[in-house]
């Protein structure tokens, strides 16, 4: 019993120890400076060819060490926060998702990267990749990778996707009621943060917005109403299943990829997914933007991730010089290819033979020409929990569309009441 | 009432523990199973409880087969080496129990609670936890549980082992007077011989799952029938002595005495124990223990001699009893 | 005096659970939160006020102490029964008592995985069983009046094994002299658990109970993997809620709050069950056999 117990002990822990040993392999020579960065642990995977070439060359004046974070993005925060009160100084720069940004800058844990970017190169990166980065008109991190909210959708079933929230339905319905599906659409409807990122689409989608750029907080209106009204009748209708309501991104890639939806909402990371040989329904998707109101442009909720520079490093430049080889264009088509991250770089984009090699590039252009932040606030992690417990408790039917939407009104302006507004 | 056990035999795990045992005690008598530890004694007074079933042979009580019945059904008033006193319950509580699960009525179970306090003494004592009481005070509560159901047999389970040797000696006469003098047949197993002189009418010896000897004390001491009963009964233990071919020679040490004309011997060493005395003797035969009075004197050359009819001859393959005496 | 030999225990229990205690109480009189810069600033009992008047913080408590008295209660009646059984000679125990003990040495986070797939719809085990059986759906964890349900179970899976061994531990020390004797008065299988198990187990028993008590007070990894407190908030647990504070909203004073208030809780509970298990007897006379 007890060999059992510690083998199992043994297995949670080898990360750690993993982790450690790398940290003491990797020690160098004195003269090099070293940088420290941390990534969730599917970046350090991802990255690391990149850095081992970065360390290899460089004149070993600069040396890279990668600290390994967690899976699970919120679990990385929480890995770096406990750094951060701590003032630990272990990392130089950290991999931060757009949502932690503001608080981040917020407690005056980031430095202002304004200085150390040439403006020639900020102008060179696709618009959506440019937000999201700045805080109170300051810069504090440079893209890395952009995610964006995607409609994927099956070639074998129609010819053209649904634009209209209707069309939606009406072509899910369709195509349930002559048995080629057993559901129309899978999204993320767990109490979670991806539940903000589906309805952030589809509010916008309606016409109205989360919080709009004066700072308005527009959840008690028509159009949020008709937005997550939207969403009931999707489970009410049989269009999505119940459990929606607790589906991550991975459950519903799993319905998707198993041939049982017609319509899935997820990130552009499900492509090559999808492209795997278990996948049954490989060669017949296509991705195209989230549904809107006709008149409406349709939005795709920016999710990306960047490095920002950790205001206690003492070696800013070095680590600047770093994040810009990692980011660099040659680094980007790289990660895209073997990786399906999405490029930052405009000229990626319109490259004749990478377009001709993947087709695809055209879609997640166009997500990223729409692609829009969630609201830009050092207590957005509050915010954004309001309203996925009110929108779980509309989609589970605990509440009316017209209660919950109340209630993450009035909750949303009691915190931003409670801290003074934005 | 009489106990009737016939050609038992226990096996467990391809170990005969008990070997075709039999035996008989009837009304006011008390048998002694006496034996090394893990010569089945303990065994054989559960199969007896009916905690364990014989594979083989019948047990009656007066002239009832119980082999197949119930252990309470048996009617067995049995006192464990532990007591296994409730240790939970207080006096009274203890001794209520069982007639309380047995489904007597309160008015008789509270007269003959009260009563059996009475007769143990123990009335001042009732509200006492087990491990509020002495170690007497334990052994006369587990006694006296034994005797509330008044059952058709006693069987004891070492019941004196559990104390100290004064203790022990105070406390013969009480049980004594409880229950071996009562009418029923008692079984009390003992691995302590003096014990089972003391307290029982008969002894059987055991050894191996097998009953060695049954008899009266004077019997087991002074007609050994195996070379086992004569080492196991008497204290010095008997002197084992090869004179003869294939046989053995067993002399009692207090059988022993100084002869001018005897065998010429050594002596080696001195055990003086209080009323006598324990010379250890080197003779051409080997080690004689020689028991003699404390007062006695020895003389210059020691010389020692038995008589002739003392001797008890085993064979010394099987052990079993060669002459006649 | 503090007896010398105790000064170490002391010392170490002092720096792990006393100091930080007392500094949790001391940070909830203040604002500590990206809102001040993350500096102490004291603010009386603005904290207090605000959690008094936090519905969130109720439903909160609500829900950790019945998922804490199900899962407990559960957990109590199927360790027994494991117990008993594991007490019993047969062939192999050694090999199933150990089988038996694997859900406990599993990792919480790895084994609520397990159980998320294993309550996942529409492809999960039980949704399988479900449908074979001919039965509607389930959605178990769709359902904000059952969700609970499906955290109880993963807690009881994981949490029976590390009681029964308390109990079989306990078993161990009855003497097996008591059962027989009992058996020889003519006590049945059911008047011995009764009269004789039962009570002498009684101290394992409300040591478990308080024991599990308080660590399923603070259930939160096993519900942040399988619901993350959803749906609808509905299995969000005081430990949870405490964590999404500090740790995701950065609101240390208003966090620590709430952990000093659930530690009130906890006590005030513990001391109405010791109270209640104990009323009136002397429970060190049954330990001490």
């Amino acid at each position: 019993m007890k060999i059992i117990k510690i083998i199992l002990s043994f297995l949670f822990l080898s990360s750690f120890v993993e982790l450690d040993s790398k940290l003491k392999q990797n020690r160098t020579k004195k003269e090099a400076v070293e940088v420290n960065i941390l990534m969730p642990a599917p970046f350090e995977e991802s990255t690391r060819n990149l850095i081992k070439k970065f360390n290899n060359k460089n004149d070993k004046k600069i040396f890279v060490r990668v600290i390994r974070g967690p899976m699970e993005t919120e679990t990385v925060s929480d890995l770096a926060i406990s750094n951060l009160i701590l003032n630990s100084n272990q990392y130089d720069a950290i991999l931060v998702d757009v949502t932690w940004l503001p608080k981040y800058a917020t407690a005056g844990w980031l430095y202002p990267l304004d200085s150390l970017i040439d403006k020639k190169k900020w102008d060179s990166l696709m618009l959506g990749a440019k937000k999201g980065n700045s805080y109170n008109k300051a810069i504090y991190r440079w893209p890395f990778v952009a995610d964006i909210g995607l409609l994927y959708w099956r070639t074998d079933l129609i010819k053209s996707p649904p634009k209209t929230p209707d069309e939606l339905i009406k072509i899910s319905k369709k195509l349930q009621s002559t048995n080629k599906v057993k559901y129309g659409y899978v999204w993320q409807g767990r109490q979670y943060e991806g539940l903000s990122c589906v309805f952030l689409e589809i509010i916008r989608g309606f016409g109205g917005n989360w919080i709009d750029n004066e700072n308005n907080v527009l959840l008690n209106t028509t159009e949020s109403l008709e937005a997550s009204t939207w969403l009931t009748s999707l489970i009410k209708n049989g269009i999505s299943p119940e459990s929606v309501t607790n589906f991550g991104e991975n459950e519903s890639l799993q319905i998707f990829k198993s041939g049982d939806s017609a319509f899935m909402r997820n990130w552009p990371y499900a492509w090559a997914e999808l492209q795997k040989d278990d996948s049954k329904v490989k060669g017949n998707v296509a991705i195209t933007t989230m549904v809107a109101k006709k008149g409406i442009t349709p939005t795709a909720t920016l999710g990306s991730w960047g490095f920002s520079i950790i205001k206690t490093s003492a070696n800013k430049e070095e680590t600047f010089k770093v994040i810009e080889y990692l980011t660099k264009r040659t680094s980007q088509i790289e990660l895209f290819k073997k990786y399906g991250y999405t490029p930052i770089d405009r000229s990626i984009y319109s490259n004749k033979i990478l377009n001709k090699q993947f087709p695809i590039l055209k879609f997640i252009k166009s997500g990223l020409e729409i692609a829009y932040p969630r609201p830009e606030t050092h207590v957005y992690a509050q915010i954004s929990n309001v309203l996925q417990r009110n929108l779980s408790s509309i989609i589970t039917m605990q509440k009316s569309p017209k209660e919950g939407m109340y209630d993450a009104q009035s909750d949303t302006l009691n915190i931003l009441d409670s801290v003074g507004g934005f | 009432m009489t106990l009737q056990v016939n050609n038992i035999s226990r096996c467990i795990n391809r170990n005969w523990i008990i070997k075709d045992m039999s035996f008989e005690v009837s009304n006011g008598e008390c048998l002694a199973l006496l034996g090394p530890s893990g010569c089945g004694k303990s065994t054989t007074l559960r199969l007896i409880a009916g905690l364990d079933s014989p594979n083989q042979g019948s047990i009656f009580i007066d002239n009832t087969d119980i082999t197949n019945i119930s252990p309470v059904d048996r009617n067995i008033g049995m006192v464990f080496q532990s007591y296994a006193l409730f240790p939970h319950l207080n006096v009274l509580e203890n001794l209520k129990l069982g007639l309380k699960v047995r489904g007597n009525k309160q008015t008789e179970i509270e007269e003959r609670v009260n009563r059996i306090l009475s007769i143990m003494q123990m009335s001042h004592l009732v509200k006492r936890r087990p491990n509020e009481l002495s170690g007497g005070q334990k052994q006369r509560l587990a006694l006296a549980r034994a005797m509330l159901r008044q059952p058709n047999v006693y069987l004891l389970d070492e019941p004196m082992s559990n104390l100290d040797a004064q203790l022990r000696e105070e406390l013969r006469p009480e049980l004594r007077d409880f229950i071996i003098s009562g009418s029923k047949p008692v079984v009390y197993v003992t691995h302590d011989q003096q014990e089972a002189m003391s307290m029982s009418n008969k002894i059987a010896v055991m050894n191996e799952g097998e009953i060695q000897q049954i008899g009266t004390a004077k019997d087991l001491y002074n007609r050994p029938n195996s070379l086992f009963v004569a080492s196991f009964i008497g204290r010095p233990q008997i002197n084992t002595l090869s004179i003869k071919n294939n046989v053995i020679t067993a002399i009692r040490p207090e059988h022993i005495y100084f002869n001018s004309e005897g065998l010429d011997c050594k002596l080696s060493h001195i055990e003086w124990l209080g009323n006598y005395q324990l010379l250890f003797i080197e003779s051409k035969y080997g080690l004689i223990k020689m028991m003699c009075s404390a007062e006695q004197e020895r003389p210059e050359k020691i010389k020692i001699s038995w008589n002739k009819e003392r001797e008890h001859d085993f064979d010394k393959k099987t052990g079993k009893r060669l002459n006649n005496i | 005096m503090i007896n010398l030999l105790l000064l170490p225990a002391f010392t170490l229990i002092l720096i792990v659970f006393i100091i930080p205690i007392i500094r949790y109480g001391w940070i909830s009189l203040h604002s500590f939160s990206l809102a001040t810069n993350l500096s102490l600033i004291p603010n009386q009992f603005a904290n207090w006020d605000r959690l008094l008047n936090d519905s969130r913080f109720w439903v909160d408590i609500y829900q950790t102490t019945r998922f804490a008295f199900v899962s407990v209660f559960l957990e109590i009646i199927l360790a027994m029964i494991i117990a008993l059984t594991l007490n019993k000679h047969f062939n192999n125990r050694g090999i199933i008592r150990t089988i038996s003990l694997l859900p406990w040495a599993l990792p919480t986070t790895i084994m609520a995985l397990g159980w998320r797939w294993i309550f996942n719809a529409p492809y999960g085990p039980i949704e399988q069983l479900i449908r074979i059986l001919g039965l509607a759906e389930l959605n178990i964890l769709s359902n904000p009046n059952f969700t609970w349900i499906a955290t109880v179970i993963a807690d009881v899976w994981k949490t029976t094994p590390f009681i029964a061994i308390i109990l079989l531990a306990g078993l161990q020390t009855i003497p097996k002299d008591l059962y027989e004797a009992f058996k020889l008065e003519g006590g049945t299988y059911f008047d011995s658990f009764k009269e004789i198990t039962l009570p002498l187990l009684k101290p394992y028993i409300s040591l478990s109970i308080i024991f599990r008590l308080a660590q399923a007070f603070g259930v939160f990894d096993l519900i942040q993997v399988i619901t993350s407190g959803g749906p609808a908030g509905s299995t969000e647990s005081i430990a949870l809620y405490a964590y999404l504070n500090a740790m995701r909203f950065l609101d240390f004073g208003y966090s620590s709050t709430i952990m000093v208030a659930s530690f009130i809780l906890l006590i005030l509970l513990i001391l109405v069950i010791n109270l209640s298990i104990y009323s009136g007897k002397k429970i060190l006379s049954t330990i001490k056999l």
